[in-house]
């Protein structure tokens, strides 16, 4: 459904970016409807410093956001601050029509030494910066400490190898002792938000074993390749061989894995900070640990570098001041504010918020976070491989052989 | 010539004319256009509709837009057809049987999906449930993900969706049949059977052709019931035609490939047309 609306979508974005261009004198920031009202409140700061601009603040869904801000560039009038998925920055930025930010930045006072590295490759096209990183997460695994207890595993030590990760998937798929069914892992491997919710939880596994999708430069096609089989081999058999996911997997994109955890259903998933708060606020009962991804033995464990950056479009009206604001909003404990995660500024992390030792896990995670490849076809090359996965989750070929078929297919893409 | 001399009608036919070559004609021949251009408007010849031609799940997707269109017409018809004789039987209650009978065309399209979309879930899904209650399976079915059942129960739900419509207009059509036709076969011995088979589809022909057409437009169309109950999955196994062109135009942004496949099922409904007039207009004539 939330697809459905897109065009629709697209639409109010070109009129509401007309609406921004009959008002140039305002400087119009785009920004998400969770963080509407934090948005307001630094606009309201910004403009007590800054009497001479004022501020609209406008908030977006993040459904079909990357097709209403593409929209917006092409049509040439555009807001001024754009909040966007950091794994959309390149793709926009391939447009041409992002303003490079790195030179006005630092003279606004921002210090790139603090932010994230892996955040700022999310932004770079052409050794250009097109993006301000504010917000980076990566997955961890949570786990229901519970159902731990009562499966006989011990609640503080969650799997750390690959091996230990699907032992204990097995162990803790059981009836527990209110005669509910329970699933060691929540494979995700259909349901609206795709392939994103597949790719997060399933390339990680390709990557800790030395695999991928594509090789380092981008060029090659490595997804037949014996590491990224394996990775993804374990990923399809903890739903087709050893059964310790649940029956619906095919429908499950990560909301209805977090739901499944919430009831109990499932014991284990992987998720960000922002799905622990989501949890303790649905079911305050469930005991929630979380761990580092598992890794294979005697290799390190990966994740995709997920979060969020600020671009200015390059037609924006009030560019100065948008650049001014993105300098003001950089502040480490602005960033550790308005973050639903962790701030990108490594500085903010000491903010007293992100103490909890719960989120221990993510912070060492964000260590060992990398960025999609920043290609054009990488929103293709993942449909691609996200439907050669079902195919193998479906189990109408082996493992390899789907992979071989996405090879083929991602191969031509990248001829086109 | 002067103005004088045009034809009245063509004044009259004009602001007509004018707003459908606007909303009709133009984005015809922008599609056209798009399709043999690149993303910066430079021709590139058959280049895009070789690329969305030789996609490996272009087959697979032509299967099941066919599959689609023809099951839910079929289901649709018999289904419709079933329901406007029983209705038009005297009964107690007819009344609210046929008003009742019109929910499933009433509600929206996407409303009516992800509500089905639930009652199919394998795990919460109140089909399996009810299934394994009464014990006619023993695990729970992936009717959205099974390949096997995906077009099946999709096929299920369009049919339920559209089938109130061909009964309304079967019955209308029955409520015209002269009641002396009917007496003049019971004279002779005929039986219901006999009623249904002899007067009531030869005298529903018109009716028919004309709402087969009008099905068949609808199924090659809809995108509404597949697009928000499975998304085309799992792996392309629900996907149709018209869906797969939307995905290229508004997800990946390749606007000349989606133009391309336009132009490409544009053809295809084309033949489906062409072959349905020489069938049906054939019949007419004799």
């Amino acid at each position: 459904m939330k697809r459905m609306t897109k065009t629709l979508a697209a639409g109010i974005a070109l009129l509401l970016s007309q609406e921004s261009l009959a008002s140039a004198a305002d400087l119009v920031w785009w920004t998400m409807n969770w963080n509407e009202q934090k948005a307001k409140d630094y606009a309201a700061e910004f403009m007590k410093e800054n009497p001479d601009v004022t501020i609209r603040v406008e908030a977006n869904v993040a459904g079909g956001l990357q097709s209403r801000i593409l929209v917006a560039l092409q049509s040439g009038s555009t807001p001024d601050l754009i909040d966007v998925q950091n794994g959309a920055n390149i793709p926009l930025a391939q447009t041409g029509k992002l303003e490079p930010l790195k030179d006005k930045l630092t003279a606004a006072g921002v210090d790139f030494q603090d932010i994230l590295p892996a955040s700022l490759d999310t932004a770079t096209h052409q050794r250009q910066l097109y993006g301000l990183p504010f917000q980076a997460e990566a997955h961890a695994l949570i786990y229901n400490k519970g159902a731990f207890k009562e499966a006989g595993l011990d609640p503080e030590t969650p799997p750390k190898t690959w091996t230990e990760f699907v032992e204990m998937a097995k162990t803790l798929t059981r009836k527990n002792s209110k005669g509910q069914q329970v699933f060691g892992y929540g494979v995700s491997g259909g349901g609206a938000d795709q392939p994103g919710n597949a790719l997060f939880r399933s390339l990680p596994f390709m990557w800790m074993n030395g695999g991928g999708i594509l090789g380092p430069d981008s060029k090659e096609v490595i997804i037949n390749s014996p590491a990224s089989v394996e990775g993804v081999k374990l990923y399809v058999d903890l739903f087709t061989t050893h059964k310790v996911s649940p029956p619906s997997t095919l429908e499950n994109d990560s909301n209805a894995l977090r739901r499944l955890f919430q009831v109990g259903n499932v014991a284990m998933i992987p998720g960000a900070t922002s799905d622990i708060e989501r949890i303790r606020a649905a079911a305050p009962d469930i005991e929630i640990g979380v761990g580092p991804l598992p890794h294979p033995e005697g290799k390190e464990t990966a994740a995709i570098l997920g979060g969020w950056n600020f671009i200015i479009p390059a037609a924006a009206p009030n560019k100065e001041a948008a650049i001014k604001l993105a300098a003001f909003m950089a502040k480490p404990e602005r960033q550790a504010a308005y973050t639903t995660t962790f701030p990108a500024a490594m500085s903010g992390l000491n903010d007293k918020r992100f103490a909890d030792p719960i989120m221990d896990a993510h912070k060492e995670m964000l260590k060992h976070a990398r960025p999609q490849p920043a290609i054009p076809q990488w929103g293709q090359i993942g449909q691609v491989y996200y439907n050669h996965l079902q195919e193998a989750l479906l189990q109408s070929g082996t493992v390899q052989e789907s992979m071989d078929a996405a090879a083929e297919e991602i191969n031509l893409l990248l001829t086109q | 010539m002067t103005l004088r001399n045009i034809n009245p009608g063509i004044w009259f036919i004009l602001p007509t004319m004018l707003l459908l070559a606007a909303l009709i004609v133009y984005p015809m021949v922008s599609t056209a256009q798009l399709s043999v251009t690149d993303a910066n408007g430079a021709f590139a010849g058959m280049r895009n509709f070789n690329i969305a031609i030789s996609a490996p799940s272009t087959r697979l997707i032509l299967f099941n837009t066919a599959y689609y269109v023809i099951g839910s017409v079929v289901f649709q018809l018999l289904l419709g057809i079933l329901a406007g004789i029983l209705l038009n039987q005297t009964f107690a209650g007819r009344s609210l049987v046929r008003s009742l009978m019109l929910i499933p065309w009433v509600v929206p399209g996407i409303v009516a999906a992800m509500t089905w979309a639930w009652m199919f879930h394998t795990d919460y899904g109140i089909i399996n449930y009810m299934l394994m209650q009464v014990g006619i399976i023993a695990e729970p079915i992936g009717w959205l993900t099974n390949p096997n059942t995906v077009m099946p129960a999709l096929i299920a739900v369009n049919a339920w969706k559209m089938f109130p419509f061909v009964a309304v207009m079967v019955l209308a059509g029955l409520q015209s049949v002269p009641e002396e036709l009917y007496e003049a076969v019971r004279v002779d011995g005929a039986s219901f059977w006999h009623e249904i088979w002899h007067i009531m589809l030869p005298q529903l022909r018109p009716v028919l052709v004309s709402i087969t057409l009008l099905l068949t437009i609808w199924a090659l169309d809809g995108i509404t019931i597949i697009y928000s109950i499975t998304g085309g999955g799992p792996a392309n196994r629900s996907m149709i035609f018209p869906i797969q062109i939307y995905v290229q135009a508004f997800e990946y942004f390749e606007f000349n490939r989606a133009a391309a496949l336009s132009v490409v099922y544009f053809l295809f409904i084309c033949v489906i047309i062409v072959l349905y007039m020489r069938v049906f207009a054939a019949q007419e004539k004799d």
